[in-house]
Order: C-alpha cells, then sequence, then structure tokens
C-alpha cells in the first residue's frame, strides 16, 4: 500500500513536472526562437538579402513601455522604434518624424506643430491630443515620472508635477487633430534636439492602467517597427510596421533583441552568429574579431565623459587650488589607455566632440581649458602646497589624506582606481585612501555629499545645455560648486537662438567649470562594435535616433 | 561414519594494512548428522571465522580462504562452488544465527517478509502459501500472535524474540546445519536458557547438526555432543562435552572452566580470571600460542608448536604436558571429576 | 499524525513571520534607495512625489505595519524598478522557470549522483570508486560560473550544438541544465557512498547472504533502501532551493529565471521585489521540510511507529 501511494506520488510529480516545462516552454510568440527562422535566403536585384532580419543586442531589461513612467535609457531607446516623436535627429540634424514642420515664434515661447499623417497599429490617427496625453500623464504627480526635468520648460509643466497647479494649465494645446501648440515658460533652443515628444493614447492608458507598457500586449505602438513580443529578461521582437509613413526607408523586417547579462555569453553569440553586432571591449576578443574576414569594425563614440568630481563643500577640496592640483595630476593618457585599452581620448573639458550648437561643433569651435590651465601651472604639487597653506594645513602634501570613491565593487574596480590612487600619489605625494561601494550606494552617498572626490561619468545630449546643467542647480550639482556666474550663463545660452552666441557662452560656462575645478574631466567614451559584413548601413552617428533607417543585411 | 561436514587445513587470513593477520591456521575437524559441536574460546580465537568460512561469508570483512583449505559439505566441496550454487545451498541445507540479533534484522523490513524472503529464494511458491509457512515457522519457535507479528517491525520485539526470529528463518527450509555464533551472548540469563531449550527441541525434532559458536562453557554443557577448545586460530583441544569437562588436558581449557562463575562459587574462591592477552595475529606461529600466558609453560613450549596428541579416539590434545616426558601436572582445584595422579 | 502536522504548521508560520519582519528592516537599512539607483539626477521635488507616492517618506515602523497589512490579503506589493508589475505575477512568471531548470537538474543530479555512490560504494578502492570521487571532487570544487563559461563556449562556439542564451525551446535547457545538476550529483554521490558503505558493513546484510540471497536483491532490497533513507531528508530541503534559481546560471545563459531577478532587485533597491520574494523562498523552504517530515514518516516504519506511539 505504502508502496503505490510513494509510486503515485512520484508519477503526479512527474506529472506535473512535464506539464509545467510545456508550459514554460510555450511562449506567447511562436517565433520565439526562430532567430534564424527562414532559411532560405535569396537576394532581390540590389543585392539586398530577401529576409531581412537583425539580431541584436539589448543592454537590459526595460523597466516599463510607458512614456509617463520610464526608468532608463533602454525604455527611451525603444520608444524610437516603436512610437513616432515629433521629431528625430538624422545624420546629426534635427529633421520632423511625427511633425512634417514647425514654426517658432519670434519670442521662441510657442512652438506650433503641423502633423504628419501617421496612424496608430489599431487604424486609429494619430493626433495631437496624443502628444498632449503623453505630457499630461508624464507630468501627472501620481505617476511619479522621472524625467521631469527634461519638460521644465513647458508652461506649468514642473508646477503641476509637484501638485502646485491644476492639469488643465498645461502650457500644450490641440485647436485642430493635426496641429499641436507648445508654450514655454523660457525660451529653449535645445527643445527640439534634446527632448523627445511621443504620442500616447489615452484610451489605451485607462485601459490598463497600471500594468500600461508592461507586456507586449499592453500597449499600442505607431513607429517604424510595433513591439510584437516580450519575453521579460529574455528577448524583445520587433515586426516592421508597414503602415508607417516612411516605411520604404526600412529594409529590415524583424529584430530580434536579445537580453544577455553576462559578457562572455554576449562575445560567445557574437561569435558564432547569434547576434548580427556588438560592441566589444576585451582586448583577447577584439583582436580575435580584428582578424576575421566575415567581420568589419567601427568606432562609437559614446557622447559621454568619465570625470573626477570633488566635493565643494569639502573642508579640503573647498580650496580651488586643491581642485586643481589634483585635477592636474591625473596623466590622462595613462587612464584612458589602461582603463578603456585605447577607445577614449583623453579629455580636457567636459563637452565631448559630439556636441552640436545648431550647426556648428562645440568642441572644434572651444579649445579644452584644461589645456590652457596646464600650461600655467608647472607643478600639481606646487599649486597643492599653496592650496594647503591656504586651507591652514600646512606645506607637507605627505600628511594630506583624501578618499577617492569609486562606484563598483568589481576586481577591474580595484585595479583601476588603484591607476588614480598610484598617480595622484606620485604626482602629489598625498595618500589616497579609496572607496568601493555598489552603483546604487555610490549614487546615494555622492548625492547625499558624503564624499571627497568621487568617480563619475555624464552622458550628453545633442546641445551642450543638458551635460552643463548637471551644475547649475540649485545645490551646484553633485559637487557642490555654487557659482551664480555659471548659472547665469547656462541659462542664458539656453535661450539664445543665436548659434555664434549660443556657442561663447556655453564655452564660458565650460571654462568656469573646468578652470574651477568643480570636476576633473578625464577621457571621452567610446566604444568598438564589430558586425559581421552582411550587415550594411549601421548608424555611427552618436546622437541619431533614426532606429533602424538604411539597415540591411546582404549576402548573410 | 558418514560426517555431514568435514573442515581439512582450514587457513583463513586477512590483509590489513599492518600485514597479514592469520585469523585461523590449520583447522581440521569433522561434523556427523544430528550431531552438535560447540566451538568455544575468548574474543578474537578464530572460532566465528571459522563459522563464517564454512558458508563462505567472509568476503565483506576481506577474509581469504587460503589455497589448501577444503571444505566439504553433504559431500560438495563447498570452496569449488560457484556464487549460485552456494546461494542455493545458503539458507536451505545449512544456515546461520547471528549474536546481534538487533543489527541482523534488515530494519525496514517486516518480520514476515524477512522469513518469507528466505522462501522465495529457495522455492517458487505462493504468497499464500509462504505466508502460511511463516506463521507456522513462528509457532514453532514459541513466538505468541505470530499473524500480528508477521507484520512487525524487528525494533517492535524484544530481544528474545528477535533471536528466535533469527532462528525461524534460519529453519524455513529444515537445512542440515545450523550454525549459531554466539546466540545467547546479547541475551540476559533466564532468556539464555529458553532460548537454548528452544534450540534443544528444534535440534533434536528436525534432526539438524548444529555449531554452536560461544565463549561461554555454561551454555555448552547442557548441549553439546562434542567440543573444540580454539585459541589463537587452533584447536588446542577438542573431545566429547563429557570428556572436556570431566578430564580437561589442556591449561587453557583448564583456565576456561575455572572461569566459569558457577565454578567459583561452589569452591567459594575468587572468580577466576586468566592473566595476558592473546598473541599477535600477525606473527608466523612458531611456538605453542598459549605459552606466554601458560603458568605450565617450558622451555620446549617456546621453541615449537605441539602436536595434537589423540588420548582417545574422539579426545585431542594439543599441549606439550602430554609428552610422555613432561612433568605430570594436576589440573587446578575443582576441574574434572577425576582423581589425581 | 494530525497533531504532529499542526504542531509544525504553526511553528512554520511564526519562523515565517519572524523572517519576514527581520528582511523588512534589513533591506530597509542598506544605504541607498529605488530611485537613485535608478535615475542619476532627480530634481527634489520628483524624488519627494515619487517617495510620497510608495510611502517611503513615512516613518518606518508605519511602513511595516502597511506592508502587513497588504501581505495579509496576499497583495506582495508592485516593483519599484520595473512599474506596473505586481511582485505575485513576477513570482508567477520567472518562478516556473528556474523551476523547470532547478527540477530536472536536481531530478539528473539526485538520480545519478545515488546511482554513482552506490557504483562507488560496492566497487570500493577500484578504479569505478576512485573514479566517481574523483567526479564529485571536482564537481564540488570547480566553481559553477567557470565550468558554465566552459560549457557555453565549447558547445555553443567551437561545437555549435545548442543556442547560446535565452530560453523557449529544450535545446536551450540542455547546458543550464548540466550546469545545475553537477553540484547536487556531486553531493549524492558522495553521500550515497559512505551511506551504502555504511549499510553494507551492517549485520543484516551478513544475514541476507546467509540466507543465499542474490547479491542483486542484497543491493536492490537491503542495502538501497536503508541508505537511500537519509538522501531523502536531503533532498527535501534541496527542493525548496530549486525556485529560487541559480543567479549565475541565469545570467551565463541569459535565462529569465526567478535568481537574477532576485539579486537584480537587491542591486536595484527594489524593495517590494526583495521582501516579496524572501517571503516566497522562505515560505517554500519552510514548507518543503514540513513535506520531507511527513514523507520521511510515511516511508520510515521506525518514524512512524514512533510517532503513533
Amino acid at each position: 500500500m505504502k508502496r503505490k501511494l510513494s509510486l503515485l506520488l512520484a508519477l503526479m510529480m512527474m506529472v506535473t513536472l512535464f506539464a509545467g516545462c510545456n508550459k514554460a516552454l510555450q511562449n506567447p510568440d511562436e517565433n520565439m526562437n526562430n532567430n534564424n527562422d527562414n532559411k532560405e535566403q535569396g537576394q532581390t536585384s540590389d543585392g539586398k538579402d530577401t529576409n531581412q532580419y537583425l539580431n541584436v543586442y539589448l543592454s537590459a531589461e526595460p523597466s516599463v513601455l510607458d512614456v509617463a513612467r520610464f526608468v532608463g535609457v533602454v525604455d527611451r531607446n525603444m520608444f524610437f522604434n516603436v512610437l513616432e516623436p515629433l521629431t528625430r535627429i538624422e545624420n546629426g540634424e534635427v529633421v520632423g518624424a511625427g511633425a512634417e514642420s514647425w514654426d517658432i515664434s519670434d519670442d521662441g515661447l510657442t512652438y506650433t506643430f503641423h502633423l504628419r499623417e501617421n496612424y496608430w497599429t489599431d487604424g486609429q490617427k494619430v493626433t495631437a491630443q496624443d502628444y498632449i496625453t503623453a505630457l499630461q500623464r508624464q507630468c501627472d504627480p501620481n505617476n511619479a515620472f522621472p524625467h521631469v526635468s527634461d519638460y521644465n520648460t513647458i508652461e506649468n509643466f514642473v508646477a503641476i508635477s509637484s501638485g502646485e497647479a491644476d492639469v488643465s494649465t498645461l502650457g500644450a494645446s490641440a485647436p485642430d487633430e493635426n496641429t499641436l501648440v507648445l508654450k514655454l515658460n523660457a525660451p529653449n533652443v535645445a527643445l527640439l534636439s534634446s527632448t523627445d515628444f511621443f504620442p500616447d493614447r489615452a484610451d489605451i492608458a485607462e485601459k490598463y492602467g497600471d500594468t500600461l507598457g508592461t507586456e507586449a500586449s499592453n500597449m499600442m505602438c505607431c513607429g517604424p517597427y510595433t513591439l510584437e513580443s516580450w519575453t521579460h529578461n529574455s528577448q524583445l521582437v520587433l515586426t516592421k510596421n508597414d503602415k508607417y509613413w516612411d516605411a520604404d526607408s526600412f529594409d529590415i523586417q524583424k529584430v530580434t533583441m536579445l537580453i544577455i547579462p553576462d559578457s562572455n555569453a554576449q562575445l560567445a553569440s557574437l561569435e558564432n552568429g547569434s547576434l548580427d553586432y556588438l560592441g566589444v571591449s576585451t582586448p583577447e576578443y577584439v583582436e580575435k574579431f580584428q582578424a576575421r574576414d566575415d567581420m568589419d569594425e567601427m568606432m562609437l563614440s559614446s557622447a559621454r565623459t568619465s570625470m573626477v568630481i570633488f566635493n565643494c563643500e569639502d573642508s579640503v577640496f573647498s580650496n580651488e587650488k586643491v581642485r586643481q592640483a589634483f585635477s592636474l595630476a591625473l596623466d590622462r593618457d595613462a587612464l584612458a589607455e589602461v582603463i578603456t585599452n585605447g577607445t577614449a581620448t583623453p579629455a580636457y573639458s567636459l563637452v565631448p566632440p559630439d556636441c552640436q550648437v545648431g550647426n556648428l561643433n562645440f568642441r572644434e569651435n572651444v579649445e579644452e581649458p584644461l589645456t590652457a590651465l596646464a600650461k600655467e601651472v608647472d607643478d600639481p604639487k606646487a599649486l597643492l602646497i599653496e592650496g594647503m597653506q591656504e586651507l591652514g594645513l600646512g606645506d607637507d602634501p605627505s600628511k594630506l589624506t583624501v578618499k577617492f570613491a569609486w562606484g563598483a565593487t568589481t576586481a577591474q574596480a580595484r585595479t583601476y582606481s588603484e591607476l588614480y590612487q598610484q598617480l595622484w600619489q606620485e604626482a602629489l605625494g598625498c595618500t589616497v585612501e579609496l572607496e568601493f561601494n555598489d552603483s546604487a550606494t555610490h549614487q546615494s552617498n555622492v548625492n547625499a555629499g558624503n564624499f571627497q572626490m568621487a568617480s563619475m561619468s555624464w552622458g550628453a545630449n545633442y546641445e551642450p545645455q543638458f551635460q552643463l546643467s548637471r551644475w547649475s542647480t540649485e545645490v551646484g550639482g553633485q559637487s557642490r560648486w555654487k557659482n551664480a556666474d555659471y548659472v547665469s550663463l547656462v541659462t542664458e545660452a539656453s535661450q539664445t537662438s543665436d548659434e555664434q552666441k549660443r556657442l561663447e557662452l556655453y564655452g564660458q560656462a565650460e571654462e568656469l567649470l573646468i578652470r574651477e575645478a568643480a570636476i576633473a574631466p578625464v577621457y571621452f567614451m567610446a566604444s568598438r562594435r564589430f558586425y559581421y559584413s552582411y550587415v550594411n548601413g549601421l548608424n555611427a552617428n552618436t546622437f541619431d535616433t533614426t532606429s533602424f533607417k538604411g539597415v540591411y543585411t546582404s549576402g548573410r | 561414519m558418514d560426517s555431514l561436514l568435514t573442515v581439512k587445513n582450514l587457513n583463513v587470513s586477512f590483509n590489513t594494512y599492518a600485514g597479514e593477520v592469520k585469523a585461523v591456521r590449520g583447522v581440521s575437524f569433522d561434523l556427523g548428522v544430528k550431531e552438535a559441536l560447540a566451538m568455544v574460546g575468548e574474543s578474537g580465537c578464530g572460532k566465528t571465522v571459522t563459522s563464517k568460512a564454512v558458508m563462505r561469508l567472509l568476503s565483506r570483512s576481506g577474509g581469504i580462504i587460503k589455497e589448501g583449505s577444503q571444505i566439504e559439505f553433504m559431500g560438495q566441496d563447498i570452496l569449488g562452488l560457484s556464487t549460485r550454487e552456494l546461494n542455493r545451498i545458503r539458507g536451505s541445507k545449512m544456515s546461520m544465527i547471528f549474536q546481534d540479533s538487533m543489527t541482523s534484522l534488515n530494519p525496514t523490513m517486516t518480520i514476515g517478509n524477512q522469513i518469507m524472503e528466505n522462501i522465495f529464494t529457495h522455492e517458487k511458491t505462493t504468497r499464500q502459501k509462504a505466508r502460511e509457512r511463516a506463521i507456522e515457522l513462528l509457532k514453532l519457535v514459541e513466538i505468541p500472535n505470530p499473524e500480528t507479528r508477521l507484520k512487525n517491525y524487528p525494533h517492535q520485539l524484544s530481544g528474545g524474540m528477535r533471536q528466535r526470529v533469527m532462528i525461524a528463518i534460519a529453519l524455513a527450509l529444515n537445512p542440515s546445519l545450523l550454525i549459531a555464533d554466539e546466540p545467547t551472548t546479547a541475551l540476559d540469563v533466564t532468556i539464555q536458557a529458553q532460548l537454548m531449550d528452544l534450540l534443544r527441541s528444534l535440534k533434536e525434532r528436525f534432526s539438524m547438526s548444529v555449531i554452536l559458536v560461544t565463549h561461554d562453557l555454561g551454555v555448552v554443557a547442557d548441549f553439546a555432543d562434542k567440543v573444540q577448545v580454539m585459541y589463537a586460530g587452533t584447536i588446542v583441544e577438542r573431545g566429547t562435552v563429557d570428556e572436556i569437562f570431566d578430564s580437561p588436558r589442556h591449561p587453557y581449557t583448564w583456565a576456561l572452566l575455572s572461569s566459569i562463575p558457577g565454578r567459583a562459587q561452589e569452591s567459594k574462591s575468587k572468580l577466576y580470571s586468566l592473566q595476558g592477552t592473546p598473541p599477535d595475529l600477525l606473527l608466523p606461529l612458531q611456538q605453542c600460542p598459549f605459552a606466554p600466558r601458560c603458568q605450565y609453560c617450558m622451555p620446549i613450549c617456546k621453541k615449537a608448536i605441539p602436536k595434537e596428541n589423540f588420548l582417545t579416539d574422539t579426545h585431542g590434545v594439543a599441549c606439550w604436558l602430554q609428552h610422555p616426558m613432561a612433568p605430570k601436572v594436576t589440573p587446578p582445584a575443582g576441574i574434572g571429576g577425576y582423581d589425581h595422579e | 499524525m494530525a497533531k504532529f502536522i499542526l504542531k509544525r504548521i504553526l511553528y512554520m508560520l511564526v519562523v515565517l513571520f519572524c523572517v519576514i519582519t527581520l528582511t523588512f528592516f534589513l533591506v530597509h537599512s542598506i544605504p541607498g534607495d529605488p530611485i537613485t539607483s535608478m535615475v542619476q539626477d532627480l530634481p527634489i521635488e520628483t524624488r519627494d512625489l515619487y517617495l510620497q507616492k510608495y510611502g517611503f517618506d513615512q516613518p518606518l515602523i508605519v511602513q511595516y505595519v502597511k506592508f502587513i497589512q497588504q501581505l495579509l490579503t496576499g497583495d506582495l506589493g508592485q516593483s519599484l524598478r520595473y512599474p506596473g508589475r505586481q511582485v505575485v505575477d513576477i513570482v508567477a512568471n520567472y518562478a516556473p522557470v528556474s523551476g523547470i531548470i532547478g527540477g530536472i537538474a536536481l531530478a539528473i543530479g539526485f538520480a545519478v549522483g545515488i546511482l554513482l555512490g552506490i557504483i562507488a560504494a560496492l566497487n570500493r578502492n577500484r578504479w569505478p570508486d576512485r573514479l566517481v570521487m574523483v567526479l564529485a571532487l571536482l564537481g564540488t570544487t570547480i566553481p559553477t560560473f567557470v565550468f558554465a563559461a566552459v560549457l557555453q563556449y565549447v558547445f555553443t562556439v567551437t561545437v555549435p550544438l545548442f543556442p547560446t542564451t535565452g530560453w523557449g525551446t529544450w535545446g536551450h535547457l540542455v547546458l543550464p541544465v548540466a550546469c545545475m545538476c553537477v553540484g547536487p550529483l556531486a553531493s549524492y554521490a558522495r553521500y550515497m557512498r559512505s551511506s551504502v558503505l555504511d549499510i553494507t558493513n551492517q549485520d543484516f546484510i551478513l544475514t541476507a547472504e546467509a540466507k543465499g540471497v542474490s547479491s542483486f536483491r542484497i543491493v536492490s532490497r537491503h542495502i538501497f533502501r536503508n541508505s537511500f533513507l537519509p538522501c531523502i531528508t536531503m533532498i527535501c530541503t534541496s527542493i525548496a532551493g530549486i525556485f529560487s534559481g541559480s543567479f549565475i546560471i541565469e545570467s551565463i545563459f541569459a535565462i529569465p529565471g526567478l535568481g537574477k531577478y532576485f539579486i537584480s532587485a537587491i542591486n536595484d533597491r527594489d524593495y517590494s521585489v526583495v521582501l516579496g520574494l524572501n517571503i516566497i523562498f522562505t515560505g517554500t523552504y519552510i514548507l518543503s521540510i514540513l513535506v520531507c517530515d511527513i514523507l520521511l514518516a510515511i516511508i520510515d516504519p521506525r518514524i512512524r511507529i514512533a510517532e503513533e506511539n
């Protein structure tokens, strides 16, 4: 009897296991695993494959594909694939997308957009009201939208989001279904190049409530691609939206985006062709892929500056000379070489070479401030001693101990930060202690002013405004560097429509920041991408938001 | 006389890290039909190893029966049998019961199943028939409520009952030879007596030969026909039970007999105990093994192994005291019933 | 028996409650908060709104009480890092994935391990024994991530037999399961080996031999049954572990499982997910211990009869 019972139990367990297996293995989307479906591949007359698809790498699981609640850059980049913003950046220039054309009032406070004919995938027309719905939901205090500050130039946006004003006061209106009017509270020349206006469907938002954007079936698309399936923490599949107004410019029919957390697994996937292209930094693999005939290489600038920030409220680093000394003491060539294997460029300024002021390239027109400073100062150590004396700390750097905080706890992190430590200790003769925390704790400490020197990086947008304005906040940014001149320069620049004038103002602001050493820029980050030769048309423009336009495969 | 079991020149060794332990050295004996043989001696004298060798149960403990040994049972050369053939005999023609009944029974199997296992191993029969036989056997060994007991597990029975169950298992197929390895050592005295009574009656009833391995001479007297005294892997004295109890000749036998508590009580003396320890079995036998402990030890004893000398057909002694030139020695007081010569 | 079960269930609930409380206060004591770990630059007003929406501005005790209240209605809360996702749904979606890999790996590790252990024990000190022991040693000492990385490279790049990463077909199961079953396999092999050796030296095996029972039956009925029992204890506690998954394997093979989710949630300071998952894991663990006890009582007659008396 016992025996029969235990046998029955074992049988039940196996059946359950099997059934569970089958169920979990099933996916809402059948073509989930057919990364290489439709093996038969021919070519059309212009040399392109008949079957156009891509397998790409996605760096993380999207938090939520809802324009009013999304958290990170992964989500934002996804919106460019499945939604149609008012404008996109193509070939480094602002072009119309959802909006065919627009008028800006003379005082720069009113923008009138004339919308292009575009449809959601369920057939409904994309209207001006849809763009307004997005803004309304973004400033709704209940949604606790993390990126409120991106839209702070829109009239009453911030006030509504903090609950002080009613949503009806929002500076956005739709005189008719094809016209959208935005009212700003101050001129913002970077509005169209740095701010993304996506449309949102009020009825869909209401239908799904909290679960909006958590599944492929809980959202509506109107962009070049639709989100066909989303297997959380595994992959997303985009299929081409033939109803898209610019569908002819898109050759890729299907994009499978794989989420692969482990770097070895990523490299293995590229190596065996499961991925069509990937950014590679490991030196051994770089060599391996360079040696392959069927792969090509391209350098991508990240438009991101790696830097050391100083806490200007700290007893030691409140002194400018001290900060300058620490900034000048760094051997930027060595750091770029060791930490990034030469992919990064040493930086003697904040704003990376990709940034534009209108049609002018910033970096080409503005000298890097730290180079000039370096010429003026022979010996950073002497400068440090001067600063110490001003602080009443004596004149012996060997008696000075400072802390450098790093936002990672891996073995690599230790090696890299030790290089900084070595450079400072050798050049300045002081003692540098290292502190390691995971990124969340690191951010928290920095934001709370709980540090002396900290490693940090900031990405830039099309115009320098975004990056520079990180230090024009009330507390003086993460460096707690309160400089009224800086703030007024940055603010004025953001409202100056004349490109040349704007460039000068930004230039002056950057000079202040770097000279007074609120930060010590280290290098401009870049990455090396390897792609199979059959992939053509990959975009190397840093700020372009053209989704997969112009990409095609030939000879897969 | 046609003997049931003939053992000739049995040598059993164990390979250990320290070397080869010769546990049994040149043991030979016969056992006839319906005969009860007692093998006595202290721990480590080789009696258990000898009895296990007869059934070839030494492989698990690493015992090796050396070349030149011979064991014949019911006309068959035991040492030449294949495992399969051996398994046919084991449990059905010859059986063995062990000392510790708690550990000798499978704790996760019912009593009934363990008895029936023996039946099913050797006979093709129905479950019903086997069950009936099991109940019969339990009744035979005088266990009350046999039907209930069938479903019990070993830990639900007392020590004495478990030992009876072991007997029931061993007797399931009417073996001709039963080897009992210290069956009463783990039991208290009253149960001991009951069990020996049972064994005796069963032996009569089923015309079995029994080899009783024990270190307790008290148990032997009422049960055995023949006695074999073993020391350090050899037989030092053998004879009928009368011969051994009435006229023992070997100093070791004397020592054993003296240490029976009853005797001490009778002669109102202290409980006798033998000094010293058994010899190291790693070393080869070059002298009388008992010499170091023998109070009658002579120089010759330390130089040569005494040969077994037969006083009668059945009474053999391996001792230099039996040599014509040896001094006459009287056994200690209270031993045996003969007059001092 | 019923009383036995009831008492155990009561203990279970007490332990669960203690674990929940402890986790709650521990998680909230880590520096950092969910919003800072997600978004670098946030105006104070937005942060305040965010904290208000999720109730983080309240004193800890108040948050705790609210949490318990929610819990009693079966609501484990909503993820912070992934807005809109209910913790219960997260568990429902990801747990089966981890469960399948873990379950199959455990089953294989258990079955093969037990078998190897028996083989090793029965061939003591001969080559099968030594081979199994070496394998077991390797299995225990080689770190999972090394093994996984090697397997992944060899079987998806050098000899492309399986998909490198992902989830969905039976092919995706092979490598992760292979990596995961090594640990249990090694443990069970060693454990079973010593258990069998122990049993083999017991007297009742000798009795069986003396009955002329064939060596096959001795192994299958006498040795196996008795040496198997202790292993059941081991497997019961392992069963709970299969749902918590292996962070390393799930990361390397990009498997959407609960293990990776849990660790990431800690890094993201996603309080509700961490708490919710911890409750689930603890509950499953305690439950499996309870089931194990009951199972053992059924299977081992000594325990059952002792309990009945």
